[in-house]
């Protein structure tokens, strides 16, 4: 930069340094904020607006969760050269490997369905009805994968989804209760009601969703990240799953400062009504927008992870650039998951509520998977003295087994017919 | 990844389907081919036919001249140890039964041995050119006069999805997809069970090149559709 041009931008900095690191942002921090999709964005409203700042403890436990699970799949990745859908097709028994991909596919269908859900819902808060947009949405996100120029898209995508930069802003603005803030984000606590039990599921499912962990081993092995670059990309993991659950904290907080208490939400319109500190009448609009480009983002990324592990465990050709000819199974995957999700989410109904059961079926999902990704990043056999040592195994076995015992008891709940 | 030893390219490749005939031709009366999948988990009997343990892995000797490597043994999970069953102490392995006359020994890391399902089944496949190909999706061992050995690769589909299925299903052999062991070049230089390694055919387009179009069609007549048509748009548009 010359001097002459110092001056000037001088004012743009912060804004260039949020530009230049998203340029460089490494597969760790893209996989952790797209974390921040329709799903998520509707959940942790849901949760300001709910139990105001009750989840937040919770959250700062699931950020721990989530830096340690991210940490191992990029460890697995960076020390095989392989995906996680190849290593568990070769570790484990053919059923074994075939139910996680089963349990993959289903819960990325169901994402895929509610980040459709969530395009549909953005599109109405900027005045286009559901019915025209997700069609349209559809055919334009096939048409890219199978036609045009993946990368560019995707940072269109990101940069739409930017909007959320004003998340942070607006929780400030908004003047929340700083002590109430503090204590609920640092006392442990747990409000005992099926309702909130529900939603911690769902919390843990949006936050640690399986397609980030799938998402982040390919990228790395894609990036062709090995022992001696891991180091950084360590970092880079470790420090995109804390950004991004900032973040989804801040969306937790503007959204309870605002509307907090109100019980569950009901339309996208409500949710956006957080950000009215922050930008006045605009906020349904920069909802929108914000919305818009997280869907559009993750309703590409989410059923191209599971193609891509699919595909992978069973040994075939995939990749964005191969052409439908080339890789007809990885491009079959991603058309059923994008056909079945724009379909169900054009179904009549209350699409957050909708949204929010997929995230608890996310939540469902999540332990299995995560167990063999535990069992993975144990073995000596598979990563030599990268394995986990005896700290970290307590450690993530801590984490996996709560995740797994709040899942269960919303079974439980569930099938007695409480929740 | 792992690198490879590549051994030089056998004129005729990835010959498949007349893999089974030539065995029974070979082996005069007993020309079964045995599904290495199959075998694994089936139940292991002493010579008064009472049952020891269960396969849990069969293991083929490394030796860089032979075509097809000759079975060293089978891993015996032995009530909780894992043993080592020589193919000398064999007096008959069939489809879904070994049956012993010898003793079981503990079994080692020997070094030149291949564990068939730990190391090779279920690994990737790829060109000599690094394309993935696909998975193995099974090993097949033949009788042949110098004994028991690896002869083939199964990489169909439905010979994965059978292996989901109940223990006789999994014991059937395919018709179809099947690569002579000869056309891969398997085994890697460090540890063969490592997580990083993969299966290379010995063959790639650039080979091809060499070959003249009358190889090329030999060979991509033994290849399924979809990669034929990628192979053969490759060679074209060089």
């Amino acid at each position: 930069m010359t001097d002459v041009a110092a001056p000037a931008p001088s004012r743009r900095r912060p804004l260039k340094r949020v530009l230049a690191l998203l340029a460089v942002a490494g597969p760790g921090l893209i996989a952790a904020n797209a974390g921040n999709d329709a799903g998520g964005v509707l959940t942790y409203a849901s949760a300001g607006a709910q139990f105001a700042y009750r989840t937040l403890f919770l959250m700062l436990l699931v950020t721990v969760a989530l830096v340690v699970v991210q940490e191992m799949c990029a460890r697995l990745a960076a020390y095989t050269g392989k995906g996680l859908g190849a290593l568990i097709r070769e570790q484990f028994p053919v059923r074994a490997s075939f139910l996680a991909m089963a349990l993959l596919f289903v819960a990325n269908a169901g994402l895929t369905v509610s980040e459709f859900g969530g395009i549909g819902a953005s599109m109405e808060l900027l005045g286009v009805s559901r019915y025209i947009s997700i069609p349209i949405a559809l055919v334009v996100l096939w048409s890219i994968m199978a036609f045009g120029n993946y990368s560019r898209s995707e940072r269109a995508a990101i940069a739409l989804s930017l909007a959320f930069i004003a998340y942070p802003i607006a929780a400030i603005l908004a003047h929340p209760n700083a002590h109430l803030v503090a204590r609920d984000l640092f006392t442990p606590h747990f409000v005992h009601s099926t309702a909130f039990l529900v939603l911690a599921v769902a919390l843990i499912g949006t936050t640690i969703t399986p397609y980030m962990q799938f998402y982040v081993a390919s990228a790395v092995v894609d990036k062709r990240i090995g022992p001696k670059q891991y180091p950084s990309e360590r970092a880079d993991t470790i420090n995109g799953a804390i950004l991004s659950n900032i973040v989804s904290m801040f969306i937790i907080i503007a959204t309870a400062a605002a509307i907090g208490g109100s019980g569950a939400l009901s339309s996208a319109r409500e949710a956006a009504e957080a950000l009215r500190p922050a930008v006045g009448s605009a906020a349904p609009t920069l909802f929108g927008v914000g919305l818009l480009g997280a869907s559009l983002l993750a309703a590409a990324v989410v059923p191209l992870s599971s193609s891509y592990a699919i595909a992978e465990s069973m040994g075939v050709e995939r990749s964005v650039s191969d052409g439908i000819r080339r890789a007809p199974i990885f491009y079959g995957l991603f058309t059923t998951q994008l056909v079945v999700g724009a379909t169900v989410a054009l179904a009549p109904g209350n699409l957050i509520s909708l949204v929010v059961h997929i995230q608890v079926l996310n939540g469902l999902i999540t332990p299995v998977l995560l167990v063999f990704i535990l069992i993975l990043a144990n073995r000596k056999s598979v990563l030599g003295r990268a394995a986990n040592g005896p700290a970290y195994r307590v450690l993530a076995a801590i984490c996996v087994v709560s995740i797994a015992a709040l899942a269960l008891a919303v079974v439980v709940l569930q099938a007695l017919g409480i929740a | 990844m792992t690198s490879l030893a590549l051994r030089p390219v056998p004129r005729g490749v990835l010959r498949r389907s007349p893999l089974r005939k030539r065995h029974k031709r070979r082996l005069a009366g007993d020309g079964e081919l045995l599904s290495v999948a199959g075998l694994v988990g089936s139940p292991v009997l002493d010579a008064d036919g009472r049952r020891v343990g269960r396969i849990e892995d069969l293991v083929v000797e490394r030796s860089p001249d032979a075509t097809h490597p000759r079975l060293r043994g089978a891993i015996v999970r032995h009530r909780r140890s894992r043993m080592l069953a020589p193919a000398e102490g064999f007096t008959a392995l069939k489809a879904d039964s070994l049956h012993l006359a010898g003793e079981l020994r503990a079994a080692s890391r020997a070094t030149g041995a291949i564990p068939l399902a730990h190391g090779v089944l279920d690994r990737q496949i790829v060109d000599a050119e690094g394309t993935d190909v696909t998975r193995v999706s099974d090993l097949l061992l033949g009788r042949t006069p110098g004994g028991i050995r690896l002869v083939g690769v199964d990489v169909s589909t439905r010979t994965l999805l059978r292996r989901l299925g109940p223990a006789p299903l999994r014991r059937r052999i395919a018709r179809n997809r099947i690569y002579d062991w000869t056309s891969v070049a398997a085994f890697s230089e460090r540890d063969d069970s490592a997580a990083g390694s993969v299966l290379r055919l010995t063959s790639s387009v650039a080979d091809l090149r060499g070959h003249g179009p009358a190889d090329v069609d030999a060979l991509l007549t033994e290849l399924p559709p979809h990669e034929r048509e990628a192979l053969a748009g490759e060679v074209s548009a060089t």
